[in-house]
């Protein structure tokens, strides 16, 4: 009886706490949310905010699909994340599981030259120049494989790895069976949980993708989403010497921007959820 | 003499050794193989451009390029120029100051709250949390900002409104030096509370349940089991993020803050990579970001091993 | 287990597809890159008498997020007159951009630069065209910008670009006219009676709602932006103005003592928004247009623009705007504002590859003259003769279709003839740019100097900024003013600045020989 009090009284301190975290996050959103539907002259005069709004208007929607690169952006951004990510996910898992393994002759150093790139980089010049060398400037591909491996993503997925129980490995060997095939039949099929983790990192890296965006393209017609999005929001920002021909972008405007930029993210959320259930292991190695 | 100096390995290892050795790495040849197509990524894009370092060493020139600017002189000429500024000594602190604020106040939530998803029954409600707190991470700083100000401003704020309405003075959190820091780690961690417990919640997925089982047979508490199951699980996933952090100390956060501070701010929310980019605004000058950025990588390399030697007496080293 | 092994099978087979794809799309970018002689031929379309070769020609600027329409008529004209088939790329980190481009040897044949600063590092640096020798030829510009438009991009004896003419400098305070009304207050002449104001609008509730929410001037403390008129009308101007033949630096005037002396008044009867000093971008329009404050400095394309008035109508029925006059309690003269004498409103250069094709070069000439007059300057000012604009004369009248070339400023390369174009542009508001315009307003000539190479001029506008705050809200005692001159002279060299200014303007006639 005594337990079940206790028991009780966990599960109200921890369902309390995540609803302060709820709507403290909840609030925040709904202002930006209320705010892109609400006529920024409105806004105003409720006093610079809105968190229910009266009136509901689309028009900063209409005006991001009409009068701005925002579709075209969209495309492009949504190529460059699911092509992206594929790519990154698989080059990160074939140099995370040697990695993981301890037996791997040269592993420290391996690591080090990786975390070195963690530290140090050549700088903006050089890297430009590479990208330009190896003919990526001015494509697609030059927001993707400059950005191919991230570090610090490898090394995460290297320590899940390492978190496998070592007597699969064992009982894989005994069976027989190749690196190729333990990786791609027990490793991976094990580590969906971290899998889809480093995968979400990759794709949200991808979605925000700018300043490689800005540097190494040179079409607008290949901007990438936040580029277009990012011009929205700085115009204010740096305001002056500006033409009176250019109608800055209002308050309304800025919030539907970023509803608009960062919606997709947040829907596939719920999708990739699912699999962080306790567990995971344990019934995968039973089925 | 000269030759033993030159190749010391021959005198320490018998032949034997070193073919045993070269066979064992020919047994792991798969294992390379899989390493290769990502090692050649990191030779191309981040090993080659390296030389790009040298700049921090020159007077580069953009006409020139990087080979043919001349060398500064003195050599540590742009090196000179940062730690001679005025504020060099205010820039470091703040930039220290900040990150390890960030660092100790803003990695324990995201554990906190991954435990508390984790220990949620309900489902639908810890899905609808999850979601909730993931959000803000896609809101850039300038947004943020703006709701900040829709929030603690002095003047409009509502958070000041309420303060006001019940009888205290409006409390400047934006533009007072006592307040901006927990600003800046306040809203650092609203942003990125949600996202930065999906790893934890990751990690413990794979948590084998049958550990728990055994616990609630023995009668162990749910805060026993946290403490004795849950949170082993995690350590070495948070190791591992609190030194690739500990790297990156000097790194204070440039966005958010070049986004949120002011003149009156300055003193305690300058950073180094602020400094940066208002010189660079002012003058180009290639050779003294890439020597500040140089320093910062050398102090984060040291810390970094360091962290590392220190985190491996518990076994928990990322090498 | 078999769902898992489906998964990675399709997620390789996608793998394929792309490295697949990777190969195509790597050919089409090198044909894009290098601009040397990317020229293409095209018999078509000859308007002109001869048939010319069309020349590629590609511009970077920042538009500011204008975008130009699927079919671009002003393009489509330049291809027809000149042969040339222009491209302009916006960029929104323009100089960084430039910055890798001019290390990759890939710079673009025409760039427009924001500030003199780059214009003139750039130059320097050998990266730009010099066009002295080819003066001659721009005699349409010439006569479109005069001398001034080379001499303002003329770097150690030459000339690398075109400057273009300023855009209007219209700033002064604008005041809540009905608060004004509602108060029985008459709009104030002198400073004590804008004190006065001030003072009126913060403590006896101007918008009438019984509650006290409201706040006199607004505005940004950034250069002490938000005061400039209260300067200007004391003769302080940041930060070069020559005085009765005197050349004086805005940091070491007596009068800028003075202004702080005034501006710390204002500041200490709480009459000044609290967040004065972190007001950045929009906000402190907003708060005029929500009616928090009843004075800013500003210009008519923030407060009377078509799409402005819409949005503090909005939010405020009752409000009305109006210009405050000069000050009459003047030192060195009325003025609500300064004005540089050698800013531009950008610099046109030509990179110094496409200035060694000597093709490319002469029609980029042709391009420049062509914009600075008749059908060439109408047209990137209004559009096309009969269809966006109908000419009576001289006098130019907007059809109902003008609107579709209201993307035409960005070809302005040249900059265009600014008060018959704006109050062509904005009917609607000529009246106010014309009365803004006529305010008198002390000449400086901070676009001439140029900047010591020793001095970090991040940590002097931080320093200086920092001890006029300390100065305004009382941390430190205005008296110690000399003292703040005096550190300025130590630690970030004014006085050899303001030597090397006065060689300059001497040198450019400015200033008399000693």
């Amino acid at each position: 009886m005594v337990k079940g009090h206790s028991e009780r009284w966990f599960d109200i301190v921890v369902f309390t706490v995540l609803l302060l975290a709820g709507v403290a996050a909840v609030f925040p959103i709904l202002f930006v949310v209320s705010m892109s539907l609400t006529p920024y002259g409105e806004v105003l005069r409720n006093g610079g905010y809105v968190f229910i709004p009266d009136s509901i208007t689309f028009d900063a929607y209409h005006y991001l699909l009409e009068k701005t690169k925002l579709p075209r952006g969209l495309m492009v951004t949504l190529f460059v994340t699911v092509i992206g990510t594929s790519l990154s996910l698989l080059l990160t898992m074939l140099m995370a599981y040697p990695l993981s393994r301890r037996k791997l002759n040269g592993r420290s150093y391996i690591l080090l030259i990786i975390l070195f790139t963690m530290l140090f980089n050549g700088g903006l010049i050089p890297t430009y120049l590479t990208v330009q060398q190896v003919g990526l400037l001015n494509t697609v591909w030059a927001m993707i494989i400059p950005n191919a491996v991230s570090a610090f993503n490898l090394l995460i997925m290297k320590s899940f790895f390492e978190s496998l129980p070592e007597e699969i490995f064992e009982s894989a060997k005994i069976d027989g069976a190749k690196e190729w095939r333990i990786l791609t039949t027990i490793v991976a099929p094990l580590s969906v949980p971290s899998l889809v983790t480093i995968g979400l990192f990759y794709m949200v890296q991808y979605w925000n993708l700018y300043f490689q965006a800005v540097l190494y393209v040179q079409s607008s017609d290949l901007y990438p989403l936040q580029v277009v999005v990012r011009n929205i929001l700085m115009m204010n920002q740096m305001a002056d010497n500006i033409n009176p021909e250019v109608t800055l972008p209002t308050v309304t405007l800025q919030m539907a921007a970023v509803v608009a930029a960062s919606l997709p993210m947040i829907m596939v959320y719920p999708f990739i959820q699912k699999y962080f259930i306790k567990g995971m292991l344990l019934g995968a190695i039973k089925g | 003499m000269a030759q033993k100096i030159i190749n010391p390995t021959t005198t320490h290892r018998t032949p034997s050794i070193h073919r045993k050795r070269w066979k064992e790495i020919w047994s792991q040849r798969s294992w390379y193989y899989m390493l290769l197509p990502g090692f050649i990524f990191f030779i191309i894009f981040k090993y080659f451009p390296m030389y790009g370092v040298m700049i921090s060493f020159k007077d580069f020139d953009l006409l020139e390029g990087i080979w043919r600017s001349p060398w500064a002189d003195p050599w540590y000429k742009h090196f000179e120029y940062f730690f001679q500024s005025t504020y060099f000594t205010q820039l470091l602190t703040n930039t220290f100051l900040i990150s390890l604020y960030k660092i100790t106040f803003g990695m324990f939530p995201d554990i906190i709250m991954a435990l508390l998803l984790n220990e949620c029954r309900v489902l639908w409600f810890k899905r609808s949390v999850q979601t909730l707190t993931y959000m803000p991470h896609f809101l850039s700083w300038v947004i943020i900002y703006g709701i900040s100000l829709a929030f603690l401003s002095e003047t409009t704020g509502l958070l000041n409104r309420w303060i006001q309405s019940i009888g205290f003075e409006a409390i400047p959190f934006l533009s007072s030096t006592d307040w901006f820091r927990s600003v800046l780690v306040g809203s650092e961690i609203w942003k990125d509370i949600g996202w930065g417990a999906i790893i934890y919640l990751a990690a413990m997925s794979s948590i084998d349940p049958s550990l728990y089982e055994a616990a609630r047979v023995d009668g162990a508490s749910r805060f026993r089991m946290i403490w004795h199951i849950t949170l082993p699980s995690i350590t070495h996933v948070f190791v591992l993020l609190l030194i690739l952090r500990i790297g990156h100390i000097l790194d204070a956060g440039f966005e958010q803050i070049y986004v949120m501070y002011n003149i009156r701010v300055y003193p305690v929310a300058d950073i180094i990579d602020t400094w940066v980019y208002r010189t660079g605004l002012e003058q180009l000058n290639f050779s003294l970001a890439s020597a500040v950025g140089l320093f910062k990588s050398f102090i984060g390399l040291w810390l970094v091993l360091g962290a590392n030697a220190f985190a491996k007496r518990w076994g928990q080293g990322v090498w | 287990m078999n769902k898992h092994l489906k998964l990675l099978q399709t997620v390789l087979a996608i793998l394929l597809t792309i490295s697949l794809l990777a190969a195509c799309g790597g050919n089409n970018g090198t044909s894009n890159n290098g601009n040397d002689t990317n020229s293409t031929t095209d018999s078509g379309t000859s308007a002109t008498n001869e048939p010319r070769e069309i020349i590629d020609i590609e511009m970077v600027m920042s538009t500011w997020g204008t975008l130009r329409p699927e079919n671009d008529f002003i393009a489509d004209k330049l291809k027809e007159e000149l042969g040339i088939n222009l491209t302009i790329t916006d960029e929104v980190e323009l100089m960084e951009k430039l910055n890798v481009r001019a290390a990759g040897s890939n710079l673009p044949d025409l760039m427009m630069f924001g500030s003199a600063n780059d214009f003139r590092d750039y130059a320097k640096r050998g990266l730009l065209t010099d066009f002295t020798p080819h003066l001659e030829k721009l005699d349409q510009v010439q006569a479109f910008l005069g001398q001034g438009g080379f001499d303002k991009a003329t770097v150690e004896g030459k000339v690398y670009g075109v400057a273009k003419e300023p855009t209007l400098r219209a700033f002064s305070y604008w005041i809540r006219q009905d608060w004004l009304d509602n108060l029985g207050l008459s709009m104030p002449t002198t400073l004590d009676e804008f004190y006065e104001v001030m003072v009126a609008f913060t403590e006896d509730d101007p918008d009438g709602n019984n509650k006290n929410d409201t706040y006199g001037l607004t505005g940004s403390f950034g250069g002490l932006g938000a005061f400039t008129p209260i300067l200007a009308t004391l003769g302080a101007a940041p930060e070069y103005q020559i005085r009765d033949g005197e050349l004086v630096n805005f940091y070491s005037d007596p009068q800028l003592k003075e202004s702080l002396t005034y501006i710390k008044k204002l500041a200490d009867a709480k009459v000044l928004d609290p967040e004065l000093t972190t007001n950045s971008g929009q906000r402190m329009l907003e708060k005029s247009f929500q009616g928090m404050t009843g004075a800013i400095y500003s210009t008519w394309a923030d407060m009377v623009k078509d799409d402005r008035v819409e949005v503090w109508k909005t939010a405020n029925p009752d409000a009305e705007w109006a210009i405050v006059p000069p000050f009459q309690d003047h030192v060195y003269g009325e003025a609500v504002d300064f004005k540089d004498a050698g800013a531009t409103s950008g610099f046109v250069a030509i990179s110094k590859a496409a200035g060694s094709n000597e093709e490319k070069l002469n029609r980029i000439l042709e391009l420049f003259n062509y914009i600075s007059h008749d059908e060439g300057l109408r047209m990137v000012q209004f559009g096309l003769e009969g269809e966006h604009y109908n000419l009576d004369g001289d006098k130019v009248t907007p059809t109902d279709k003008a609107s579709e070339a209201a993307y035409s400023w960005i070809y302005q390369f040249m900059g265009r003839p600014e008060m018959s174009y704006l109050s062509t542009k904005f009917a609607n508001q000529a009246d106010w740019i014309e009365r803004a315009a006529d305010l008198p307003r002390i000449t400086t000539y901070n676009g001439f100097v140029t900047k010591l190479q020793e001095v970090n001029y991040a940590d002097r506008t931080r320093f200086i900024e920092e001890e006029f705050l300390k100065f305004v809200y009382d941390k430190r005692d205005i008296n110690e003013f000399d003292q703040f001159v005096k550190e300025l002279k130590d630690t970030f060299m004014l006085d050899k600045e303001i030597e090397h200014a006065k060689q300059i303007l001497t040198e450019l006639g400015y200033l008399k020989k000693m």
